[in-house]
């Protein structure tokens, strides 16, 4: 790995050539430090504990069980309400489909959809005159080559169909 | 090798190892108050153990630690912050009582330590409480942890010129301070 290789000199910063007073301190710092290092196999042991019942419940336990994490701490501040609004809009529409379901105008427009697909259904006789003539071009797609049946010469034969005997 | 070739054993071996850099630099991140920076490291070794930080190999595995400790006092601090403000809405504290930039000096430190510490450690610790935050780190990575500043970039999470700036900037002011504070 390219990071553990040791660094050339000049990428050291010069720590020990330039600066010796520096360096001189921070090493004093560092032996006054090192005094007050925690045991770390203590440390270790807690963090260890610690992890296992992070990976066991899912979620990372806080040090002091008293005090909840923020976080959450804003999941209950939201969820609940949140939760309590949603149950009661999906209980009110429930009650409010059903309701209109059963209601007797529900009722009468089931039978009457039945009854208008029945043969016995009332049709108006004026309903033909609502169709123009030529209406079936505005509802078919003439096909290429065919030409339209209006506009054929009814005495030429017929392209594709069979031979026409005169009545006469 | 990346977290999740390593045994547990191994991870606490290599944790063990780096242990006292480890908390060198959780009291640099902490203002040199030991019980925010075991706190710190605690955390860190939760994470950690739990791989719920995870390594990806992009730099040494103590750059990697450094930066998950710097990460975790970061969020501390600001989860004090955050705590301070809301008790400060509420009217029972000041937040000043409860947070501060950079906590002060330990002044038993020296008194508990005794009398043969070197007296250039408090002197040092008083004039890093004088510099940026930045500065603090790059100069504490470099001189105290002997890292390069392209590792300590790494470790702070900054470019390398950005660390280089900070590193010139703090080592100037970082004389200048211990320069006045110098007994005549």
């Amino acid at each position: 790995m390219s990071h553990s290789s040791t660094p050339p000199d000049s990428e050291r910063n010069g720590a020990d050539s330039r600066d010796p007073a520096l360096r001189e301190a921070f090493q004093a710092l560092k032996a006054e430090d090192r005094t007050r290092v925690p045991d770390a196999a203590s440390m270790l042991a807690r963090a260890r504990a610690a992890a296992d019942s992070t990976s066991s419940t899912g979620t990372p336990q806080s040090p002091n069980p008293d005090v909840v994490p923020l976080r959450r701490r804003g999941a209950l501040r939201w969820g609940v309400p949140g939760l309590s609004v949603a149950l009661a809009a999906a209980v009110a529409t429930v009650l409010l489909m059903d309701r209109a379901a059963t209601t007797p105008d529900a009722d009468f427009e089931r039978v009457v959809e039945a009854w208008s697909t029945t043969g016995g259904a009332w049709r108006s006789p004026t309903d033909d005159l609502l169709r123009p003539p030529g209406d079936e071009l505005l509802r078919t797609v003439p096909r290429i080559g065919g030409g339209s049946s209006l506009s054929r010469d009814p005495r030429a034969p017929r392209p594709d169909g069979p031979e026409r005997e005169s009545p006469s | 090798m990346s977290l999740t070739d390593l045994t547990d054993e191994e991870l606490e071996a290599r944790l063990v190892a780096l242990h006292a850099d480890s908390f060198g630099w959780a009291l640099n991140c902490c203002g040199h108050d030991d019980a925010e920076a075991e706190d710190v490291l605690q955390t860190t070794y939760v994470k950690i153990l739990s791989r719920r930080a995870t390594w990806a190999e992009r730099s040494s595995f103590r750059t990697w630690v450094f930066g998950v400790i710097r990460f975790t006092a970061l969020e501390r601090g600001r989860r004090e912050r955050a705590l301070a403000r809301r008790a400060e809405r509420a009217g029972r504290l000041d937040p000043d009582d409860l947070v501060g930039t950079v906590p002060a000096p330990d002044e038993d430190l020296d008194v508990r330590i005794g009398a043969a510490a070197n007296p250039q450690a408090p002197r040092l610790r008083e004039a890093l409480a004088a510099v940026s935050d930045r500065q603090r780190e790059v100069l504490h990575l470099v001189f105290y942890q002997d890292m390069t500043v392209a590792e300590a970039a790494d470790a702070m999470g900054v470019s390398v010129g950005s660390a280089r700036t900070h590193y010139h900037r703090g080592k100037e002011r970082l004389r200048a301070l211990l320069a006045v504070e110098e007994p005549a």
